[in-house]
């Protein structure tokens, strides 16, 4: 059988191109999410993880809602409810640090058929506008990513304080009840018995020196 | 687990891709007359294998549908369709089975591609690259791996006179990397693995009607990128411990190609592929409850 030169460069043109697709969008992609968030913006709090709750409820085989959690959440925040312009949000939460009580299932839940932890470590919300909201709500807009897709959500945020901390610091809080659809970002696994939508609350309490 | 995830599970995880690649075996292998040329008496370093003519589009065609795109649509099914370029880890499977089944068509028609020394070139720049290549995702190196090593020896049954032993070792593989995954806590790992294992059990069912149908070149080494390729996610992104994995990766099909040879001797060509799928099955058996005993991370028990 004659062998046609063209169809040898041709297929190694596909294969070059697949091994590009299977490294470099990915890389991309890594590139796109926003960059950690380490260092307190000038005159924010900083996000006190161990006074700080971002907790998930999900609803089980259409019958009953059950609540997990994250333990490890960083970032920025300032929330003034006499200027909500200014109001700007910047965490980031520890996939790897979900919790809902069963060692197993947390193991089961960083796995790529839920968070893939080791793929995409962070969810993080970035905040872009603030303008009032309903009642005393601040509306506050910004790109949520998880499992490495980006998609602007808004935000009602409550300011629920302010006051001095034991160490002399100011100290703040704000909380946030919000819904996605886990679907939006990849997180398709098991949609019939785990629903598709998923309440959010994040109530953050952070610390300024 | 809800009984409707169940009945989808297995309604586009076993029953299609069993029953469409028994089908389009059937079909793409109709009227094919007389056996293809093998010649076993070879030196080691050539190919003992030709196929000519219009074998060699039938089961290039067999691979590229009953591995390819029969694959690619249950993983649709099942997960939703995919992006490209793919976004996530799980979502460049059907990017690296695309590259198996380009080589392995590439191999079917270039000679040189298919001789035994052409394979040990193969396995030595797999090893070079996932030992010396800083790669752009942590799994390539591993798959790469995998993939050369289990298609290099794999494909020495492809044209041999016991063809259905080359069937029944790469499905077992694959259920048998379902079952390492699914002890290791990658369900949706494991259920591609079982779609890729279904697929194969279709032709292979195929080939006890029509003894023809054969699975080499494209189909076989789409197969072996993809199992490769899901044994590396599951050590890379999942928990499945990484001697557990090479241990089957590598294994199963090395133990195969040396094993039954030897015991072909002794026992009658009919339990010849008995022992082929027993070899992966066990070796599974034995890599699943030492990944369970490492990481205690059965996914469904316990909670």
């Amino acid at each position: 059988m004659k062998v046609c030169p063209l169809c040898i460069v041709a297929a190694a043109g596909i294969s070059v191109i697949g091994l590009l697709a299977l490294g470099g969008a990915g890389m991309r992609a890594e590139a796109a999410a926003p960059a950690a968030v380490a260092t307190m913006n000038e005159g924010a709090f900083n996000v006190d993880s161990g006074h700080s709750s971002v907790v998930f409820r999900i609803k089980h085989l259409n019958v009953a809602n059950f609540y997990g959690r994250f333990n490890t959440v960083s970032g920025s925040f300032s929330v003034d409810p006499a200027k909500p312009e200014a109001t700007s949000i910047d965490i980031k939460v520890d996939a790897n640090s979900v919790d809902t009580n069963s060692e197993n299932r947390d193991k089961h839940l960083r796995s790529q058929d839920f968070f893939s932890v080791k793929e995409f470590a962070d969810i993080t919300f970035k905040s872009t506008s603030a303008k009032k909201g309903e009642g005393d709500t601040i509306a506050v807009t910004g790109d949520l990513t998880f499992r490495g897709v980006t998609k602007t959500v808004t935000v009602p945020v409550t300011h629920t304080g302010q006051g001095q901390g034991r160490g002399g610091s100011t100290v703040a809080g704000f909380e946030t009840i919000f819904n996605i659809k886990r679907s939006d970002y990849g997180m398709k696994y098991m949609l019939e018995g785990l629903s598709d939508d998923v309440a959010i609350t994040v109530s953050l309490e952070g610390a300024r020196k | 687990m809800e009984q409707s995830d169940l009945i989808q599970m297995l309604l586009w995880g076993v029953a299609m891709p069993l029953v469409s690649s028994f089908l389009v075996s059937l079909a793409i292998w109709w009227g094919q007359r007389g056996e293809p040329v093998v010649n076993e008496t070879t030196p080691w370093w050539k190919s003992p294998m030709r196929l000519g003519g219009a074998a060699s589009w039938r089961v290039a065609t067999m691979g590229v549908v009953c591995v390819g795109l029969i694959f690619v649509f249950a993983q649709a099914l099942l997960h939703g369709v995919q992006t490209f370029p793919p976004r996530e880890a799980l979502h460049q499977i059907p990017v690296a089975l695309g590259i198996g089944l380009v080589i392995g068509i590439v191999e079917l028609f270039v000679p040189v591609l298919a001789s035994r020394l052409a394979s040990v070139v193969v396995v030595g720049l797999a090893v070079l690259l996932s030992t010396s290549v800083s790669l752009p995702k942590p799994w390539i190196g591993d798959a790469l791996v995998f993939w050369a090593v289990a298609w290099s020896a794999l494909k020495e049954w492809g044209y041999s006179s016991h063809r259905s032993v080359g069937l029944v070792t790469i499905g077992t593989f694959a259920a048998g990397a379902a079952a390492v995954l699914v002890t290791t806590g990658n369900l949706k790992l494991a259920q591609l693995s079982g779609v890729m294992a279904f697929a194969l059990l279709g032709i292979f069912a195929a080939s006890r009607v029509r003894p023809l149908v054969t699975m080499a070149g494209p189909a076989l080494c789409g197969a072996c990128a993809v199992i490769g390729s899901l044994l590396a996610q599951g050590i890379a992104y999942g928990d499945t411990p990484r001697q557990a994995g090479y241990t089957y990766a590598l294994g199963a099909p090395v133990l195969t190609v040396l094993f039954v040879p030897i015991a072909a001797g002794f026992l009658k060509p009919k339990l010849r592929p008995w022992l082929a799928g027993s070899l992966p099955l066990a070796l599974a058996g034995g890599v699943a409850a030492w990944a369970i005993l490492a990481t205690s991370s059965a996914p469904d028990s316990g909670y």
